[in-house]
């Protein structure tokens, strides 16, 4: 650990000042979850990459004029989930998931490697499962706070929602999780 | 430093009876999970074998937090090259652009509050874009639960009550319900010109007096953006919505009303004006005075009062009609004459905030008559049940109207 790492603030002052390192920093590293965020509404890649496109050329413009932020991530999906909504005028919700399976690609004995796809097969079908039992507006509290480690005041900003309705949702899912038997056993599944 | 770090994270005793919740709570469990390292796993494996932790409750902590990952989209290197590609093209032509945002992260004064966190500034140049330019960026959708003021820079004001009464005069000091509200920072750029919003959702209501003492009331889902002074040879503002406006008289400064279809330009008068973006139409009924009108497609005309004016698509109409039935709303009433259903419950539902479906049957039924919007929404809608051949049902998140089968048709 030679240099503390740059704070949020820091990096997005440096962008204020004008400086392009800290733009091109701040897409390449932020790029990747906004789309994985935008790809929640939508499942138009092309409209995302869009609505990305537009997020950060208006970034740049104003990049002198912009306040200061101790979560850059959050901003961004602030602007994002904005321009989403003038896209689509409606109130946005997480879309139903849908089952879109990957089997590991690796060299094996077929043996081996049938017994890895099935045993992996099972579990995503479990887990899909899950998934499918929690609404769209369950999946969407869990996934900024567990996924995105969002915090509470975060989360009340991009669903326009109080902490208590926060802590519902979430204890809800929980509960119907545990209520449904849906859990895996997880350690005797396979490592890869 | 690291390492002392990872001693107090490695201690077992910390995890002591954990549930699930706790565990998905606990930053250092999520990392194990989505990025996990021999030692990681070996760790949480020990906390179930010594009985620190239940097996199940870690299992479905895992189970979620993979299930969730599910979800994850991932972008290809060549996706995200080629998007930085199109970006700094872009930014490389657009560098004219003089608008300038500002955005505000007033996270500490957001702590309850649920609002989307821009306000805007303007640098006042001979070309300086028009205010519904202004309005346009960032604008929502979703205009959240509260009552909403954006004063340029300053942390936003959230107003919880139902209905709300804002005054801004002349030296630009705000009352809310008669209380004064002090600026925390004062800008004095001089050559900024600032922009304030004020956002009513869905069963909300607001009055609004402006500096030049005009004064609005503001109906539900309504957005308005109006500047802090009003500088140069015009009063202009913005509306996404609905409002009854007193313009003070001023013949040096026509005050102009603009919507995302047509321009309202007035000299001292007063008029109602239903401009929802999101409904096929909007119109102007013209109480005293004179108004005039432009739309997009370059219809101008000159309003005359009593005078209905409605834009439906390219149709423009004009008809006389009785404006106290359009102006009912700000007094708590609401006057239908021979009108849609359909239509009525869209208004009303706007005005209690209540999602409201129905089908065209239903849509179709002609009502005439005058209710009064300081009754609740069941209540009313009880009184409907009992003149009109419909029932209602109310729902988690919406209310539904359906014809009862078992009442006649005709109507009084």
């Amino acid at each position: 650990m030679a240099k503390p790492k740059e704070s949020d603030q820091q990096l997005w002052d440096r962008l204020r000042s004008g400086d392009d390192d800290a733009y091109s920093l701040i897409y390449n590293r932020y790029t990747p979850v906004m789309f994985s965020y935008g790809m929640q509404f939508s499942s138009d890649r092309e409209l995302i990459k869009d609505c990305i496109q537009d997020v950060f050329v208006k970034l740049y413009t104003n990049r002198k004029k912009i306040n200061t932020t101790t979560n850059i991530k959050f901003f961004l999906f602030v602007i994002l989930k904005n321009h989403l909504y003038n896209y689509f005028k409606k109130e946005l919700s997480f879309t139903p998931f849908i089952k879109d399976i990957d089997i590991p690609k690796i060299d094996l004995s077929p043996e081996t490697q049938l017994m890895i796809k099935e045993e992996a097969f099972l579990q995503q079908e479990k887990l899909n499962h899950l998934l499918k039992i929690l609404s769209p507006r369950q999946q969407e509290v869990l996934y900024y706070r567990y996924i995105e480690e969002l915090n509470f005041e975060e989360i009340e900003q991009l669903m326009h929602i109080n902490y208590q309705s926060i802590q519902n949702l979430i204890q809800r899912s929980l509960k119907k999780i545990r209520e449904n038997n849906l859990l895996l056993f997880f350690f005797q599944v396979i490592s890869v | 430093m690291p390492e002392n770090k990872n001693i107090e994270i490695l201690d077992k005793n910390k995890y002591k009876n954990f549930t699930a919740e706790d565990l998905l709570n606990n930053s250092f469990f999520l990392k194990s999970i989505k990025t996990p390292t021999e030692l990681s796993e070996a760790f949480w494996k020990e906390t179930v074998d010594e009985g620190f932790i239940e097996k199940k409750e870690i299992d479905l902590a895992k189970s979620l937090l993979l299930a969730l990952s599910l979800r994850k989209k991932s972008l290809k290197t060549n996706e995200l090259d080629s998007l930085r590609k199109k970006i700094d093209k872009n930014n490389n032509t657009n560098k004219k652009i003089k608008i300038i945002i500002r955005i505000t992260a007033a996270a500490a004064a957001c702590i309850l509050l649920f609002v989307s966190i821009h306000t805007f500034f303007l640098k006042e140049e001979p070309t300086s874009p028009s205010i519904t330019d202004v309005a346009s960026l960032f604008k929502t959708n979703d205009l959240g639960k509260e009552i909403k003021l954006k004063r340029g820079a300053e942390p936003i004001i959230s107003i919880s009550d139902q209905d709300a009464n804002i005054e801004i005069n002349q030296h630009g000091e705000l009352r809310i319900n008669s209380k004064a509200i002090e600026e925390t920072a004062p800008v004095s750029k001089e050559n900024n010109i600032e922009y304030n919003e004020l956002i009513v959702p869905n069963g909300k209501r607001s009055t609004l007096s402006l500096p030049d003492g005009s004064k609005l009331w503001v109906n539900a889902g309504s957005r308005i953006v109006f500047p802090a002074t009003f500088k140069g040879n015009k009063r202009e503002i913005f509306l996404n919505g609905e409002i009854y406006i007193e313009v003070y008289p001023d013949k040096s400064k026509p005050f102009i009303v603009n919507t995302s279809k047509m321009d309202i330009q007035v000299l001292g008068t007063s008029f109602n004006i239903t401009a929802y973006e999101e409904d096929e139409e909007q119109s102007v009924v013209l109480v005293t005075g004179s108004v005039n009108i432009s739309t997009d497609n370059q219809f101008k005309k000159e309003l005359c009062p009593n005078e209905r004016f409605s834009l439906t698509g390219d149709k423009t109409e004009i008809r006389t009609v009785d404006p106290g039935n359009y102006i009912a709303w700000k007094d708590g009433w609401y006057i239908s004459e021979s009108e849609d259903f359909g239509r009525l419950l869209d208004r009303l539902g706007r005005y209690y905030g209540k999602k409201v479906i129905y089908n065209e049957n239903v849509s179709q039924l002609k009502c005439s008559g005058r209710l009064n919007l300081r009754d609740n929404f069941v209540d009313l809608l009880k009184g409907l049940e009992k003149t009109l051949p419909i029932t209602y049902s109310e729902k988690d998140y919406y209310i539904e109207i359906q014809m009862s089968n078992n009442k006649l048709l005709p109507m009084k």
